[in-house]
């Protein structure tokens, strides 16, 4: 009996359902993008069921970190441009148009302002590196540089900015405290506190039972 | 060779005497190679879950510890690490019970009951209609951010409005400790007797 014979078959698929899909999804993506804000330091926020938008301008945010680091960051440059000729000012620390400038594109401060200079003037691919191992802004009630930033923030703004903390789910909360009273002392009593979302129990519960 | 589509045959198209159909497929692969790379970049880079801010109002300076309240209407909770939270009701600090912030949420339960025995006995303890259960948040440091949020998403998941973040004081935190090592002594008692056999 003659063997029945296997037609060969083409190993070139059509590829084009993938290909749509594939762009669908870029074009998807591209359109839904918000990028990721460049940080100085990571955090892993806690989760809380509030579902209150976060404004994306006009704020300024304190990072800690989950080792107590402190990191203080405003939203727009041209504030930062203002903020830091403010700072200069108080510490008596030249800064160059070429050192402000560069400072209006760091999302946020994590050195003293004795060593902001220095840190400016690292280039940025080392400044990551950098950053692993800076101290943050000081709070020490003899030098609490977190205090003067967050006023000098507020008057340059004519205090339009809202305040946020970001700090990770393991930062000790004796720092958090400290944090806390340095704003209290200038009353600022109205903190929002960066989570991630999740479900709330209520609605959660709710479901089953249905 | 499919780029001579009606022009003039050069070369070894003009000595083929079978006119060559030209093929229509296009090799897809750089343009797919491409679209994946870029659909991996918009895919890492994007941000998915937005993140939300939860409100903290914090008492201004200074801080009185507790500011004039009738002392039957309050719930204190002290937040410790490892997700404990200490409470006790009115100002029996003496009389402390220990639960814990994870599933399945003993807490919530809690402030239920106070809630509604505060609504029962009003009249008993003297609190007028319009005072509601006030919940102090006493922070130790021991406590990490992580539970701060936790206690302050109680409140909000409670829809408790009237709270207060303070500091636990020296006896607080005596009791605590007073607390821990009366188990401790409890349980080690509780396992000698095991061994004994009784």
């Amino acid at each position: 009996m003659p063997k029945a014979k296997i037609a060969r078959k083409s190993t070139a698929i059509d590829m084009t359902p993938m290909v749509d899909l594939a762009f669908l999804l870029i074009t998807f993506f591209m359109l839904t993008i918000k990028f990721k804000a460049p940080e100085s330091v990571q955090v892993l926020i806690p989760n809380s069921i509030s579902t209150e938008k976060i404004p994306d301008r006009n704020v300024m945010i304190i990072t800690i970190s989950d080792n107590g680091r402190v990191f203080f960051g405003i939203t727009d440059p041209p504030m930062r441009d203002r903020l830091l000729r403010r700072m200069a000012d108080i510490y008596k620390v030249r800064f160059t148009e070429e050192e402000i400038k560069k400072f209006s594109l760091l999302p946020d401060v994590g050195v003293r302002v004795q060593e902001l200079k220095q840190y400016l003037n690292v280039k940025p691919t080392e400044r990551e590196k950098l950053n692993k191992s800076i101290f943050g802004v000081p709070m020490d009630t003899t030098d609490n540089q977190l205090d003067k930033w967050v006023i000098e923030a507020r008057r340059a703004s004519g205090d339009k900015l809202a305040l946020l903390i970001k700090a990770d789910q393991k930062t000790p909360y004796p720092v958090v405290r400290q944090v806390v009273n340095t704003l209290k002392k200038q009353r600022v009593n109205r903190f929002n506190l960066i989570t991630s979302q999740e479900a709330d129990p209520r609605t959660a519960v709710a479901k089953p039972e249905e | 060779m499919a780029a001579e589509i009606g022009g003039p045959k050069t070369g070894a198209a003009r000595h083929s005497n079978r006119r060559r159909k030209p093929n229509p497929r296009i090799d897809m692969t750089p343009m797919v190679d491409l679209g994946f790379l870029l659909l991996t970049f918009f895919v890492l880079t994007t941000q998915m879950r937005e993140p939300f801010a939860l409100k903290l109002d914090v008492p201004g300076l200074p801080v009185e510890n507790p500011p004039a309240l009738s002392e039957e209407k309050t719930l204190t909770v002290l937040v410790t690490g490892q997700d404990m939270i200490y409470w006790y009701a009115g100002r029996e600090w003496g009389s402390l019970e220990r639960t814990t912030l994870s599933t399945p949420q003993p807490f919530r339960g809690v402030v239920a009951e106070r809630r509604a025995y505060l609504e029962a006995n009003r009249a008993k303890l003297g609190i007028r209609e319009d005072e509601p259960l006030v919940i102090l948040l006493k922070m130790t440091d021991d406590a990490n951010y992580a539970n701060l949020v936790a206690v302050l998403d109680e409140m909000l998941i409670s829809k408790q409005k009237r709270y207060m973040l303070l500091e636990a004081s020296k006896s607080e935190l005596q009791a605590v400790r007073l607390y821990e090592s009366s188990r401790n002594e409890a349980s080690s008692i509780r396992a000698a007797l095991q061994h004994a056999g009784v």
